[in-house]
């Protein structure tokens, strides 16, 4: 009956197997509670490194919005206008401003007129984030017989 | 094969005659399937108390109409959003025009393509007869949404949320253990009577070992861990947060209020006699922005609150035309000042009442319908017998003295054919202390208490029998209510009397039932302690035969335990 495996040696192979499925379970269970967190994936082709990017849209746009440091202080921020099929898109390029409030602090930060950079590509170099907290970042769109209004919530973490 | 067998079970156990293995299989499987058993029996739980939001119920004065939009919840995406456009007697015939516009925002490019466009929409046609028209439209994604009513030029906008179905950590970790624990204990039972050594069954024994710590630690803490904050009812939600509220927690706190709101009207005049529009807007008190955060709260995104010059009571709900404006057609019957006020919730919590600093001063014209209206506003203080819209109503108070609670029991008509309104079954609004004498406007305008209370149903006050039932359908009439607390903090001649209660229910904070259920009262009370001496204009509304009844009282609140009858 015991002549493969010695008693002690039978022993450190149970050891060996319940440690391997504590393991398990507490990688598991990590895994399962740190899921990969939602920032920074890049949705825009041209985003640095650690940005955070989302897209929104209105009836006559797509606009992306690029934060490119979306951590406590001040960070460049891009917004793409992409227009929507049948859109007009004649006429003079339409003003593009950005601002950022956290409603639960009451906190909000200028309106930034943002430059055009190039063909529907809006830059504003210096939005100040005060603190961390689930900031909205509102961009709105004026000209060409439009008015847009867009909220973008960004948790800003640290 | 009897010594392969023999040594799965180890070297404690003697060896086993040849029929065994079969034996052993059997009952391993028989392991297996109770095995099984017990997860198909955990996994409907394991869904159950995910963020499972349910209808939403918006009234909204559009126009001349005063309708009830109910939002389906809606059960899987892509699919159908079931909206139920309920209306009321003399609602005029028409049609509605209803559109649902995704407006969320995500880090995914092609999740958030549609996202500001139309995606469906469908007409309602609204007939004479008072009742329930449904529309169906196709959401295709989780996320924020907008739904816009269109009828002529105007055009309301009610924000909504189609939430997913989403399992938490926990709930995972128990489905995927108990999973991988009953497909472990198939290979064991396979290594087991396969294997040449004994000692490998105990790698799939052990993987399931620690298949069962994950599902069983995961089914003790899916109870404890606290749930992500609500998508759009605590935080701004957006397509991502609600495709997996988990991974978008964010910060932990317990305080996702925003500050207070002011109230600004377009214009303090109107013209008596004519339909103006009023226009609200709402700003956020700190940073002066647009509040566009405004969450359904019973059962509207804006309650106004109207009193005009002879003690009339207007109950409106402004719709949203943009981000923090709302409008509704006002026609003001006569000369005079009218008081307004506006209570709505913001999210993340917190249920504002404002009241506006100037009110509105409407002007005779020449040419325009201007009358005199009286017997809105009675002259003599007391409960009693009325007849509003041809249904009679009683009323009585257990007693009305300051800082003590009041018990008041109206019977509106004879039957139990009340239907809810607004997800209760009356309301009553609580202004003073004014001069009995004074026009309303005026004296509500300055009046240092208004309150807006509710009720769910009847509760006996000792005084007055409300109802014929036992002990043990009262109870049936409490059970999951979690809204009747307050009637057991503040209400309180004797415990027995709880008992006779007896109402409008939720299970579960589920869902109550709408105005199409014409199933209770005649009896409904509300407790309310008045806070200081003084005459009160109450107003007790409550819907019958799909009217709103809007019936008026002056109660006389006294300092002393002396009844004012
Ligand atoms: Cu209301």
């Amino acid at each position: 009956m015991s002549g493969h495996t010695s008693p002690a040696g039978r022993r450190s192979l149970v050891a060996a197997v319940v440690l391997a499925a504590a393991l398990l379970t507490a990688l598991a269970i990590h895994s399962l509670w740190a899921p990969s967190s939602g920032t920074a994936q890049s949705a825009s082709d041209y985003a640095p490194e650690g940005a955070a990017s989302l897209t929104g849209g209105t009836a006559h746009d797509v606009v992306i919005l690029t934060v490119s440091a979306p951590v406590t202080g001040t960070t460049a921020v891009d917004v793409r206008l992409v227009p929507r099929h049948g859109a007009a898109t004649s006429g003079s390029s339409p003003v593009v401003a950005v601002s950022a409030v956290l409603p639960t602090a009451g906190h909000a930060v200028p309106d930034f007129t943002a430059v055009r950079a190039s063909d529907n590509r809006y830059h504003v170099a210096g939005l100040p984030l005060m603190m961390p907290g689930r900031w909205e970042f509102l961009v709105v769109v004026d000209g060409n017989g439009r008015h847009d209004r867009l909220v973008f919530p960004l948790t800003i973490s640290r | 094969m009897n010594d392969t067998a023999a040594r799965t079970t180890g070297h404690d156990t003697p060896p086993l005659t040849a029929h065994s293995p079969r034996r052993r299989l059997g009952a391993a499987l028989a392991v297996l399937l109770s095995a099984m058993a017990l997860l198909f029996a955990m996994s409907p739980l394991a869904e159950a108390d995910s963020t499972a939001g349910g209808d939403v119920q918006v009234a909204q004065t559009l126009g001349d109409w005063e309708l009830t939009v109910i939002l389906r919840r809606v059960t899987g995406v892509p699919g159908p959003l079931h909206v139920d456009v309920i209306t009321h007697t003399g609602t005029s015939v028409g049609r509605l025009k209803l559109t649902v516009v995704p407006t969320g925002v995500s880090t995914s490019a092609s999740a958030a393509s549609a996202s500001g466009t139309d995606v469906d929409t469908a007409v309602v046609t609204l007939g004479s007869r008072p009742g329930s028209y449904p529309g169906v439209l196709d959401v295709t994604q989780g996320g924020p949404w907008e739904l816009s009513l269109s009828a002529g030029k105007r055009t309301a906008t009610i924000p909504f949320v189609v939430s997913k179905q989403t399992a938490s950590p926990a709930e995972t970790a128990v489905y995927v253990g108990f999973s991988g624990a009953g497909v472990l204990l198939l290979g064991t039972v396979l290594v087991g009577v396969r294997a040449r050594r004994g000692w490998w069954t105990l790698v799939p024994a052990g993987g399931m070992v620690a298949c069962l710590a994950v599902a069983v630690t995961g089914a003790l803490l899916s109870s404890q861990l606290p749930l992500p904050p609500s998508q759009g009812g605590q935080v701004d939600a957006t397509i991502d947060g609600v495709g997996d509220p988990y991974a978008y927690v964010g910060q932990r706190t317990s305080d996702y209020s925003r500050p207070p709101a002011t109230l600004l009207l377009s214009s303090s005049t109107v013209r008596a006699g004519k339909v103006d529009d009023l226009r609200l807007t709402l700003s956020d008190a700190s940073t002066g922005l647009p509040v566009d955060d405004v969450v359904a709260h019973d059962g509207a995104l804006l309650h106004l609150l109207v009193i005009g010059p002879s003690g009339q009571l207007w109950h409106l709900h402004p719709v949203r035309t943009s981000a923090g404006e709302f409008e509704v057609a006002l026609s003001l019957p006569e000369a005079g000042h009218y008081a307004v006020s506006a209570e709505f919730e913001r999210r993340g919590g917190g249920v504002q009442q404002l009241r506006s600093a100037t009110g509105i001063d409407a002007v005779s014209v020449s040419g325009a319908a201007a009358r005199t209206t009286s017997g809105d506003a009675p002259t003599r203080a007391g409960t009693g017998s009325q007849t509003v819209a041809g249904v009679r109503v009683r009323l009585t108070a257990s007693s009305t003295v300051a800082g003590k609670a009041a018990a008041l029991t109206a019977r509106v008509g004879d039957t139990a054919t009340l239907q809810p309104w607004l997800g209760m079954l009356g309301h009553l609004i609580v202004v003073g202390p004014v001069s009995p004498a004074a026009a309303v406007g005026t004296a509500t305008q300055g009046a240092p208490v208004w309150a807006h209370s509710h009720s769910m149903g009847a509760v006996s006050d000792g005084d007055h029998d409300t109802s014929g039932t036992d002990d043990t359908s009262g109870m049936k009439g409490m059970a999951g209510m979690g809204r009747m607390e307050t009637y057991s903090s503040s209400a309180s001649p004797s415990s027995s009397d709880m008992n006779s209660m007896s109402g409008l229910t939720s299970v579960n904070g589920d869902s109550t039932a709408d105005e199409t259920v014409a199933a209770y009262g005649p009896d409904i009370s509300f407790v309310y302690t008045f806070p200081t001496i003084g005459y009160y204009r109450i107003w007790i509304q409550a819907e019958r035969d799909s009217t709103i009844l809007t019936i008026p009282y002056l109660l006389h609140v006294t300092g002393t335990s002396e009844k004012t009858r």
